[in-house]
């Protein structure tokens, strides 16, 4: 028999298990109580039962059912119909008190083949093991159930709470896989996440990932550079061809590339206040059918930015109603690192987007990962745009306004990035005066001399120091 | 009633075929191998055998080999199952009636069972 995969229907989980479960395999989930152990179970039921497999869910509590169905209800997995043609749940409560591990086990089995079920849960393997007599009786119990599914083809999940110290228990040795959920204080915010302890049959992407409960449910967000490593085959060749135009009068003639190279990434750097917005809404302000533009932000909202760039004679608002730009906006902070880098990269797949401005560098800084998986991360998430064609834009925040470096750390932002423009602002004579300089791009020589980013009414144009441009407007 | 001689060293394998045998209606014996096996033949005289591959002490080729020299169980069919390559297991290939890759189905065992029966000892 050929292992067979079954998907869970938990987003972000068979990607990790590279395919799914495999099929007739005793998979273990553990986790402090309230880590989402029967959320994640269930979900998986109503997934199996939506593809017209039968499923049954037993527990070993004494209660009706009642209650937990209630807290399900909520989420959009949930269908009242399902119950009990294709999902059916009973309690072993007394097959336990009367008959102990044997009886348990009959009643599973006599469940499995009387209703020819696919998969099988038992939730509260817990008050197996404390009426096992040791642990060999366990593993005895374990390996019956595990000889059973096999014989069978019916995949099995048992759910087990982790108690203090964590310490590894008889089972963990004898299932097929280990799923361990666990949700943790990081300041003031709550950080669930989901490992793949032990998966045979299979690679998975290893490590710790996010996982989120939403109205649908939970969803996992695989690490991006865990995933990236597991398959080479990602990190592709970048797509060439003629170099992007900037948008800013005077910028591409800086560089032999002419404008920012296909499939580039540009780390904008400069203090507040420098032009780094609108430096990339000139960029997104040059969206076509075919160069797709999105603007990724955390601070201002899509309305504001449209106000600017109208302000400066870049119609985005006309761009934006034609589907040739979109405005992903996202609370600063509140979102974690993976679940941006899904919503970012998920968002330019859609729409095969050209011109991508992440504005700004910020908001993935500000979340709780950040600082551990930085460089890692940056690269991943950089050989992704490029892999995907997209030409991005990153602005970058700089502190002192009259310094060209980028922050410190840097969390390798300068080392990733294919393209460098620093900007700054400088008084001379009582005028405060914006400067740009490149610092690298991409296959290209370039012109290193500072020059002098002038705001017109018009937006922003770059001109030569040299250049007596008093006739243009400062706005 | 049907007997069936279950050749398994994995005791929860056993259990668990012993289990669904008889809830088919077969009378059920076990062997832990190929030497124990060939001891308990000529008191439970079965009418088939499911025996595992790779087992400790004598292999399940080896006892289907010697089970076929006898002239009173020579012809008592055999289901030789294992985990292993198959190319190793069919050094011995003329002495089984058929062959099931571990892990296999219940079903699938069931209609081969079915079918190597005769139609008079079917359950």
């Amino acid at each position: 028999m050929t292992l067979i995969r079954m998907q869970t229907g938990i987003s972000g989980l068979d990607e990790i298990l590279h395919g799914g479960l495999m099929k007739a395999g005793v998979y273990l989930v553990r986790g402090e109580p309230g880590s989402g152990k029967t959320i994640f179970a269930n979900q998986i039921c109503f997934c199996r039962a939506a593809t017209g497999a039968k499923v049954s869910y037993v527990t070993l509590l004494a209660e009706s059912h009642g209650r937990m169905l209630e807290h399900l209800a909520p989420f959009s997995f949930y269908r009242e119909d399902a119950i009990p043609s294709e999902i059916y749940y009973v309690s072993a409560f007394h097959a336990l008190t009367d008959g102990g591990l044997v009886g348990v086990t009959t009643f599973l089995q006599s469940e499995v083949r009387t209703r020819n079920v696919e998969l099988l849960v038992l939730d509260g393997l817990v008050s197996v093991s404390d009426a096992a007599s040791s642990g060999q009786e366990l593993k005895l119990f374990v390996a019956e159930l595990q000889a059973y599914s096999a014989l069978m083809g019916c995949t099995i999940l048992l759910l087990n709470s982790v108690g203090v110290g964590d310490k590894v228990t008889p089972e963990q040795t004898m299932v097929d896989g280990i799923f361990r959920l666990r949700h943790e204080l990081s300041g003031a915010r709550h950080e669930r996440s989901l490992e793949v302890v032990k998966f045979r049959g299979s690679s998975v992407v290893g490590g710790t990932h996010t996982l989120r409960f939403s109205d649908d449910g939970i969803a996992i967000y695989p690490r991006l550079e865990a995933c990236q490593s597991a398959d080479s085959s990602k990190i592709g060749p970048v797509p060439r061809g003629p170099a992007l135009a900037t948008g800013v009068p005077g910028l591409d003639e800086l560089s032999e590339a002419r404008g920012y190279p296909q499939a580039s990434v540009t780390a904008l750097s400069g203090a507040p206040g420098t032009g780094k917005t609108l430096l990339g809404l000139h960029f997104l302000g040059l969206a076509t059918p075919e160069e797709r533009a999105l603007h990724f932000g955390f601070y201002e909202s899509p309305a504001l930015l449209i106000e600017v760039a109208t302000n400066f004679g870049i119609d985005l608002e006309t761009l934006r109603r034609a589907g040739t730009l979109e405005f992903i906006w996202q609370p600063y902070g509140a979102l974690h690192l993976d679940e941006l880098s899904q919503r970012l990269l998920s968002a330019v797949k859609r729409a095969q987007c050209k011109r991508v401005f992440i504005d700004g560098f910020g908001g993935f800084l500000s979340t709780p990962a950040f600082e551990e998986r930085s460089t890692a991360f940056l690269g991943a998430l950089c050989n992704e745009l490029r892999r995907l064609g997209a030409t991005t834009l990153i602005a970058v925040e700089t502190q002192d306004p009259n310094a060209f470096v980028l922050p410190m750390p840097t969390h390798g932002i300068s080392g990733v990035a294919d393209n460098v423009v620093r900007l700054r602002t400088e008084e001379t004579q009582g005028v405060v005066r914006r400067r740009l300089s490149l610092g690298k791009v991409r296959g290209s020589r370039i012109e290193t001399a500072l020059r002098e980013l002038k705001l017109t009414g018009a937006g922003l144009r770059v001109v030569d120091d040299a250049t007596n441009d008093d006739d243009l407007a400062e706005d | 009633m049907v007997k069936v001689l279950i050749v398994e060293d994995e005791h929860s394998q056993a259990e668990v075929l012993t289990m669904l045998l008889r809830l088919e209606g077969f009378d059920v014996a076990v062997a832990v191998n190929g030497h124990d096996a060939l001891t308990q033949l000529d008191d439970v005289r079965p009418d088939l055998i499911v025996t595992d591959y790779m087992m400790p002490e004598m292999n399940g080729g080896e006892m289907a080999r010697q089970i076929r020299a006898r002239p009173l169980h020579g012809r008592i069919p055999i289901i030789m199952t294992s985990a292993t390559d198959a190319r190793q297991v069919e050094q011995h290939g003329a002495y089984y009636d058929a062959f099931l890759r571990k892990p296999y189905l219940w079903d699938d065992l069931f209609v081969i069972i079915k079918r190597l029966l005769p139609s008079s000892r079917q359950q």
